[in-house]
């Protein structure tokens, strides 16, 4: 099997890929969207969050299961998402041309220390 | 999953809706919604509860954005098509319910369109002429005493050169007339109509020639050489559309003019003359152009200034006109002017009729409606186990609605496009049915705003009756509807709808119905009216005299010959000439004074419909003599002047007097006509049209007052249309060159003068028929379903002994109470709506109890007819068949 050629992956994407690896079992919609809002300090518009979710589903980067939804929704179902083998390479393409890209300049980028 | 519970706090409500509408359709929808749902939960119980509803809303707007602009996954679009497409596959499958709807529809839309075309094109839409509605019609009346008009009398043209000085409120003021005209010409014999104006009449109305040239001010002098211009229409039929007509000359009434420019194609004004010409020509002594008494036929037209009014311009005018009766108290005393808009000029009765039409069409459309509305209650109430099972299955309401109003939808454009076909085929059935002197009918036509109305009438109807089914078919929880349609009840709620629904069929049908009725018994009593004369076997005709250069005394032998040459033909019984026929009304009315009686002031002048007669008129026509004698060929216009007056003028002249004897005068007081002394009385006839009351008349002997355009009538002894060619004949034989036109039986010009009663009759007996047999449908409809419905009680209700005729009457008695509710409202309104067609009336009032009671009558028993088939059904149940069900 030979390997896919990288997908291209914009920030927001990437974000929402890195906070589904974090959530690991938890990833529903609103984990998603409260570890982006906790973690990356900024405010997530929900129907950006779920075109997201559905371009990426698209790119077969993620897919989800569905479980049973509590009280709390209505009973409605929820999704889990997880990141697919192949969504887990884009990551890890991306992470590494900004790891490269940045090697060097940890005395620009990183915060001077007091 | 369907056992929702309420969540101890609710999103805000249009949010909610605003989603359910946004999001993709299914599971994946839910879930979103499931998700904000549960986030703005958690965040109303730790926070404030305001915050997290403008958080909800603030999320739902930017989610349904986001799918509504970037459809990753199904949005509404997908959705509609979804819809569309399931819709077209239910309404396929049940073919009889959709046969049904879709030819409701289009008789209902395709009436509607039809008559809206004709009223779009007469009525509502602008004359074809730039800024039209600045367009004003002047003309003189006959004061009503208090400065008022009261009568037309048509304008003077001193009056017309006076108002054209004085009046400030016009950009540009012309006037015309209508004039006949003879083509001489030996091969080709014809009579066109023409139409004599002032030379800026092409540019006030705003319309330039489209071929040549327009009038110049020169043109339009006493003596200038004689110019014309010619209709495009004409141009093809006489000198199939010649590219080098500009220049080529014409003879009319003998003398030779000069076409100097064509009329743009469909410039159909005043009548749709042929040939133009300048008035202006004929400003000269003699011929009563210029006498200021006389009301010569010229009207004004004028182009309003920007910013004036209607009404301003009639204050000038009628100021104007005022000084002018102190100014010129001889002949303008009594003498009044008056404005209308062009438009309602032109229009005139028409209006009434179209708008009464449409009226019933209007009812028209409704019914269909209605019965459409009828049609998808029935069916939504036996879906709706499908609807249930589909609201079980996670459907929302909101897409059940759409689901459902998409379905209407989709019925009503259906309905639609085979309405405008249906209505294109009744446009032209309409326009060989209506009368041939309807205002604008070249204009008639199926236009883009025909189409507009239909889909506006579709759109419209199909939200009006989607709406209803879909409220009341989705008003219910999935489960319990589960539960309930399985035992193959369909709510109370449903059959009460359906009831009302045919209660207002059956009475719009009434209301039809009366309007069919009132037009049935006009026709009728117009029909069974005696015109005073008898009009079978006799063949008319008109010939033009005058134009031939030809001095009165070539004229009068001229008619004796003519009256001989007639008399020969095999099979004539009497011949004769006239300046009128019956029922077309006076071409001659004017004042008179009496003999024995004091002259009253010029405002309070009698008036009456003058005409020259050939002896044998009254008994070509079969008219009583009343009293002394009918004219005989001894009056000629050397014997001492006679006159014949009808019963309505001996009454109204001399009541309780012999009439014999006495002396009349035509024209104003100070003219030096002759007298003439009364003769005869005749019977009255109809001569204004069938239903218009007899004016006075008084009939003067042909050579006496000789006519330059006689109508000819002659009464054969066997069938009158067999003479049109030796009339012809006869007339050639004697001028080869004379024009003869407007051949027609007597029965025929009778049959035309009612065209405008016997078209509103048959269109409202067709709709009317199309209401009956709707409601029938409907009624036979609602009740079969009751009786479908209750199979399971006349069950029991056999079982315990109820006879057949006892189920049969429970079914009767529920048709009958919605009959009776319909019948009521029906009579209601029809006795309010009836007024509106009184225009269209004679000889019956519009709340002619009479004719509701006759109508309520068959309405009832049809009804009740319907009801009783339909019902016959429950007398066919097997107790022991129903109760195993």
């Amino acid at each position: 099997m030979t390997a896919p050629a990288p997908v291209y992956l914009g920030e927001f994407e990437q974000l929402v890929l890195l906070a589904i690896l974090r959530l690991g079992a938890d990833a529903s919609g609103v984990c998603i969207a409260a570890k982006l809002e906790v973690e990356a300090g900024r405010r997530v518009a929900r129907g950006a969050l779920y075109t997201t979710l559905d371009r990426l589903e698209d790119k077969g980067l993620l897919r989800w299961k569905i479980v049973p939804g509590g009280e709390n929704r209505g009973r409605v179902p929820r999704r889990i998402y997880s990141v697919t083998p192949r969504g887990l390479s884009a990551v890890r393409a991306a992470h590494g041309v900004l790891r490269r890209m940045s090697r060097g300049l940890e005395g620009v980028l990183d915060p001077p220390r007091s | 999953m369907t056992g929702q519970q309420s969540p101890p706090v609710r999103p805000p409500r249009i949010s909610a809706w605003l989603l359910e509408l946004g999001l993709p359709p299914g599971e994946h929808g839910q879930i979103i919604r499931g998700d904000l749902q549960e986030e703005f939960a958690s965040r109303a119980a730790s926070g404030s509860l305001r915050a997290a509803r403008a958080w909800y809303r603030r999320q739902a707007l930017s989610v349904t954005a986001r799918y509504l602009v970037n459809p990753q996954k199904a949005s509404i679009m997908d959705t509609l098509r979804q819809d569309v497409g399931y819709a077209v596959r239910t309404l396929a499958k049940s073919r009889g319910f959709t046969a049904a709807v879709l030819a409701t529809l289009t008789i209902g839309i395709g009436a509607a369109t039809a008559i809206f075309s004709f009223l779009n094109a007469v009525v509502i839409r602008p004359l074809p002429l730039p800024d039209a509605d600045r367009l004003m019609f002047l003309t003189e009346y006959q004061s009503d005493g208090r400065g008022g008009p009261s009568r037309v009398i048509s304008a003077s043209w001193p009056s017309f050169a006076d108002w054209r000085d004085r009046l400030t409120s016009f950009d540009g003021l012309a006037a015309s007339r209508s004039a006949a005209f003879s083509i001489v010409d030996p091969e080709h014999p014809d009579r066109v109509i023409g139409r004599q104006a002032t030379w800026n009449f092409l540019r006030v109305v705003g319309v330039p020639p489209a071929m040549g040239r327009d009038f110049s001010q020169d043109d339009d002098r006493p003596g200038a050489a004689g110019v014309v211009i010619i209709r495009h229409e004409f141009w093809q039929r006489a000198y199939g559309g010649a590219p080098d007509i500009v220049g080529q000359t014409i003879r009319l009434n003998g003398t030779a003019k000069t076409i100097v420019g064509v009329l743009p194609e469909g410039f159909g004004f005043a009548r749709s003359a042929d040939v133009w010409e300048t008035v202006g020509q004929y400003l000269v002594e003699g011929n009563g152009l210029l006498d200021r008494g006389n009301h010569t036929g010229l009207n004004g037209i004028g182009r309003l200034k920007p910013g004036v009014s209607e009404q301003t311009a009639r204050t000038e005018l009628r100021t104007v006109a005022a000084s002018l009766s102190k100014e010129y108290p001889n002949t303008n005393s009594g003498i009044t002017a008056d404005l209308e808009p062009l438009a309602t000029r032109v229009v005139g009765d028409t209006k009434a009729v179209l708008w009464s039409l449409f009226a019933a069409v209007g009812c028209l459309l409704l019914i269909a409606c209605v019965n459409v509305a009828n049609l998808l209650v029935a069916r939504g109430a036996s879906r709706q186990q499908e609807l249930a099972l589909r609201s079980a299955l996670g459907c929302g309401r909101f897409r059940l609605i759409r689901q459902l109003l998409v379905e209407s939808l989709v019925l009503s454009l259906a309905g639609a496009a085979l309405g405008l076909a249906a209505g294109w085929g009744l446009l032209t059935a309409l326009l060989a049915l209506a009368p041939t002197d309807t205002p604008r009918l070249a204009e008639v036509g199926l236009d883009a705003s025909a189409v507009l109305f239909a889909l506006g009438a579709a759109l419209i109807s199909g939200l009006l009756f989607g709406l209803l089914p879909a409220l009341s078919s989705s008003g219910v929880h999935g489960s319990q509807l589960l539960v309930r349609s399985l035992r193959a009840g369909t709510s109370s709620a449903t059959s009460r709808v359906r009831r009302v629904l045919i209660a207002v069929e059956v009475a719009l049908a009434l209301v039809l119905l009366t309007g069919a009725g009132l037009t049935l018994r006009t026709m009728h009593a117009l029909s069974s009216l005696n015109p005073g004369f008898d009009p079978t076997g006799v063949l008319t005709a008109r010939i033009t005299v005058g134009g031939q250069g030809w001095d009165a005394e070539r004229v009068r032998a001229f008619s004796r010959d003519l009256l001989a040459e007639l008399r020969r033909l095999p099979g004539v019984t009497h011949a004769a000439l006239a300046l009128s026929l019956p029922v077309e009304g006076s071409q001659w009315g004017s004042v008179f004074i009496v003999g024995d009686k004091p002259v009253p002031p010029r405002a309070e002048l009698p008036s009456a419909a003058f005409a020259p007669v050939s002896d044998e008129y009254f008994q070509a026509l079969k008219v009583r003599l009343v009293a002394g004698r009918f004219f005989t060929p001894q009056d000629t216009d050397t014997s001492p002047r006679v006159a014949v007056v009808n019963e309505t003028a001996a009454a109204r002249l001399w009541p309780g007097e012999n009439p014999i004897g006495k002396r009349v005068k035509q024209g104003w007081p100070e003219w030096t006509t002759p007298w003439h002394e009364v003769v005869g009385v005749a019977a009255d006839l109809k001569l204004n049209g069938i239903d218009q009351n007899t004016p006075m008349q008084i009939y003067l002997p042909f050579p006496q007052s000789l006519s330059p355009a006689p109508a000819v009538i002659v009464r054969s002894a066997s069938d009158p249309s067999a003479l049109t060619q030796p009339l012809r004949d006869a007339v050639h034989r004697l001028v080869p060159s004379m024009p003869v036109y407007a051949v027609q039986t007597l029965t025929a010009l009778m049959d035309g003068a009612v065209a405008r009663q016997r078209a509103s009759m048959t269109i409202f007996s067709i709709f009317a028929l199309i209401a009956v047999i709707l409601a029938s449908i409907g009624l036979y409809g609602v009740i079969a379903q009751s009786v479908n419905q209750r199979t399971h009680e006349v069950g029991v209700r056999l079982a315990l002994g109820a006879t057949r005729g006892e189920v049969l009457r429970l079914f009767l008695r529920q048709g009958l109470v919605t009959i009776g509710a319909g019948l009521v409202a029906g009579a209601g309104s029809a006795a309010l709506l009836s007024r509106f067609i009184e225009d269209l009336l004679f000889g019956v009032t519009p709340n002619d109890l009479t004719t509701l009671w006759t109508v309520t009558g068959m309405l009832f028993v049809v009804a009740v007819a319907v009801c009783y088939w339909s019902a016959r059904r429950s007398t066919k149940i097997e107790a022991a068949v129903a109760l195993r069900e």
